[in-house]
C-alpha cells in the first residue's frame, strides 16, 4: 500500500472548513446609517458614498441630528451593518474611507445601525471637478478609486460630472454603454492621477477611439492582436471621441 | 540545466499566477491570451495574416544561420472558455536550401548506420520551410483577478531527411508537442502575465530520431506606451535537453508595436537576443524581426443563452 508523509487533501479541507466556520462574519441587518464627524464641519446634510456595494444605493443624503456632530439616514433597505465601507462628501471636500461598526438601536425593526466615524484631517485644496463626455451621448458608469475607497456610481447620462476629485491621487475608471460590473480594472477608460495614458488633463483633453484601444491594450498586458480586436468590438461602437474637462 | 531551473520553479510556486507562456512559438506568432470575460458571451473567429522578415533567426532555440522572410496565417476560434487555433507559416531563407543528404553506402539494413557515421547534423535546425500548428486551450478564471490558460499544441514542420535512404523510415518532417500554462493577474488596473511550458521536438527526419526537450519559464513585464506605440518587454529562460549536454538559454525580448487605425494594421519591430550555447559556436544571437499583422476576417456572434 502506498504511504505518504502527509494526510490526504480531504483532511486539510475539512480542517480549514472547521476553522473557517467560527471566523465567518455574522450578519447584522440594519437599515439606518449614522455618520459621526470629528467636529470638522457642520453642514445640515452630507452625502454618504458606499464602496464596492451592490446592495445599497450609490449615494444618499444624511441629515444632521440637532446641534450634534452626528448625521443619520434611514435607507429603508436592509443591509449587513458590519464591515461596510463608505466615505462622506460635504462642503466641496471629502473624507477618506472607513469601515462601519454595528451600534445597538432600541425600538426599531432591526436592533442595529451601521455607524461610520471619520476623523477630519486638514486636507489640501486639491479637489477638482471632472466632466466626462462623448460624441454620441452614450451613458456611462464610473468607479472612483482612492485607496482604500472604491466607489462605483450607477450608470449616468453623458456628460457625467464628478466632483471632489483628488486630482493627484485618484484613479477613475469609465465604462461606456451597458452598466459596468464591479471588475472595473477592465473598464474602457482609466484616468490616473489627473492623466489619461500619461497625458495630463489640463483644461480640456479630447481622446480618440484609437487612443482608448491602445490604452486598453497596454493595461491588458500580453493580450495580443486578437485581444485588441476583441476589445475594439467591446467598446461601444458609437464612441469616436471622449472629452475630458477639469475645473479647479 | 536543473541547477538553474530549480530556483525558478521555487519562484514560480511563490508567484503562482504571475508567471506562465512559452514562446516555443515563432517570434512572429501572434500568441493571444484573451480573458473569456472579455468575450462577453460572444463566440469570435479571427483569421489574421502576418507578413515580415527576420534576421539572425532562431527556430526552437536552434539558429537558422540566415535571414528569413515569412508569411503566417493564424485562425483562432474563441468559444466560451475554449480557444482553438490552426496556424500555417511559410518561411523562406536568403540562401538556397543546404542539402542535408550524406554519402551513404547501400548495404541493406546497415545503410542507416553508415550514413549516421558519415555526418551527424542532428543538432542543426531544419531548413526554412512550411510549418503547421494546432493549439487547443482552455481558460479558467480564479476569483475576479486571476485567469489561467491550459494549452496543448502539436506542430509539424517540413524537413529534408538526413539521408536518401528512405528505407530507414525517415520522414520529411519534424514533430513538436507542447504543453503550456499561462496566467494573467489583474493588479492595479493592469494585467501581469507569465507562463511555463514544456516542448518536445522529435526530429523524425534524422536517423537517430533525435528528441529535444525544453522547459521554459517566462513573464511579460508591464507594457508601456511610447509615443503612439506600445512597448512589450518579456523575459524568458529555457532549459534544453537532447542527446548533447544540457544547456540553458536566456531570451529577453522587446516588441514595439503601433497600430494604423484606418488600415487596421499592427506593425511590430522586435529585438529578441538569445543567449546560450546554441551549438553553432556562438553564445549570443541578435534576433530581430519586423512584421505587420492584419485581421483579414473577424466573425463575432452571440450565443443563444445570451
Amino acid at each position: 500500500m502506498k504511504s505518504s508523509r502527509f494526510p490526504p487533501l480531504g483532511y486539510f479541507l475539512a480542517m480549514i472548513g472547521m476553522l473557517a466556520t467560527p471566523l465567518a462574519a455574522e450578519s447584522y441587518t440594519a437599515t439606518i446609517v449614522q455618520i459621526v464627524l470629528d467636529r470638522c464641519g457642520a453642514p445640515p446634510t452630507l452625502v454618504v458614498i458606499p464602496n464596492e456595494d451592490e446592495e445599497l444605493p450609490s449615494e444618499f443624503e444624511a441629515e444632521r441630528l440637532g446641534k450634534s456632530f452626528t448625521w443619520q439616514v434611514d435607507t429603508h433597505q436592509p443591509f449587513n451593518a458590519e464591515g461596510r465601507v463608505a466615505s462622506v462628501r460635504f462642503e466641496g471636500g471629502r473624507t477618506g474611507c472607513d469601515k462601519s461598526l454595528r451600534v445597538p438601536l432600541e425600538d426599531s425593526t432591526y436592533p442595529w445601525l451601521a455607524q461610520f466615524r471619520f476623523k477630519c484631517d486638514p486636507l489640501e485644496p486639491l479637489w477638482r471637478s471632472l466632466t466626462i463626455d462623448n460624441n454620441a451621448a452614450v451613458p456611462m458608469s464610473t468607479v472612483r478609486d482612492l485607496a482604500p475607497c472604491k466607489e462605483k456610481s450607477l450608470q449616468s447620462k453623458a456628460p457625467s460630472q464628478l466632483t471632489s476629485v483628488a486630482w493627484e491621487k485618484e484613479k477613475i475608471y469609465v465604462h461606456f454603454g451597458s452598466p459596468g460590473k464591479l471588475l472595473f480594472d477592465s473598464y474602457d477608460m482609466e484616468i490616473k492621477n489627473g492623466k489619461f495614458a500619461g497625458t495630463p488633463i489640463d483644461g480640456k483633453l479630447t481622446v480618440k477611439r484609437a487612443d482608448l484601444i491602445r490604452d486598453l491594450d497596454r493595461r491588458g498586458g500580453r493580450g495580443g492582436a486578437n485581444a485588441g480586436t476583441i476589445q475594439n468590438g467591446n467598446l461601444h461602437r458609437k464612441i469616436v471621441t471622449v472629452t475630458l474637462r477639469n475645473v479647479q | 540545466m536543473m541547477r538553474v531551473l530549480r530556483p525558478l520553479f521555487a519562484l514560480l510556486s511563490l508567484t503562482a499566477g504571475l508567471t506562465a507562456n512559452a514562446q516555443q512559438l515563432d517570434l512572429f506568432d501572434p500568441d493571444d491570451f484573451v480573458d473569456p470575460r472579455d468575450l462577453r458571451g460572444r463566440t469570435v473567429f479571427i483569421s489574421r495574416l502576418v507578413v515580415g522578415a527576420s534576421g539572425d533567426s532562431v527556430d526552437q532555440n536552434r539558429p537558422l544561420g540566415q535571414d528569413v522572410a515569412f508569411v503566417h496565417l493564424a485562425n483562432s476560434l474563441y468559444w466560451s472558455r475554449f480557444q482553438l487555433d490552426y496556424k500555417h507559416s511559410e518561411t523562406h531563407g536568403e540562401n538556397p536550401k543546404p542539402s542535408r543528404e550524406t554519402p551513404c553506402f547501400e548495404k541493406g539494413n546497415a545503410a542507416a548506420r553508415i550514413c549516421a557515421e558519415a555526418r551527424i547534423d542532428e543538432g542543426q535546425p531544419p531548413e526554412p520551410g512550411a510549418k503547421n500548428l494546432m493549439q487547443v486551450s482552455w481558460y479558467q478564471t480564479l476569483g475576479q483577478r486571476v485567469t489561467v490558460r491550459y494549452r496543448v499544441a502539436y506542430a509539424r514542420q517540413d524537413a529534408v531527411p538526413e539521408t536518401v535512404a528512405y528505407g530507414a523510415g525517415l520522414k520529411d518532417y519534424d514533430d513538436t508537442r507542447m504543453a503550456q500554462i499561462d496566467a494573467g493577474v489583474r493588479v492595479g488596473g493592469r494585467t501581469l502575465s507569465g507562463y511555463v511550458g514544456y516542448t518536445e521536438l522529435t526530429r523524425l527526419s534524422t536517423i537517430d530520431q533525435v528528441q529535444q526537450q525544453t522547459i521554459t519559464l517566462g513573464a511579460f513585464l508591464p507594457l508601456y506606451q511610447v509615443a503612439r506605440g506600445i512597448l512589450t518587454p518579456r523575459l524568458q529562460i529555457s532549459g534544453i535537453a537532447d542527446t548533447g549536454p544540457a544547456i540553458d538559454v536566456v531570451n529577453p525580448s522587446l516588441d514595439f508595436s503601433w497600430t494604423i487605425p484606418r488600415a487596421g494594421v499592427n506593425v511590430h519591430a522586435i529585438y529578441s537576443p538569445v543567449y546560450g550555447d546554441l551549438g553553432d559556436g556562438t553564445r549570443l544571437k541578435h534576433q530581430v524581426a519586423v512584421y505587420a499583422d492584419y485581421a483579414i476576417l473577424v466573425l463575432p456572434w452571440r450565443s443563444k443563452r445570451d
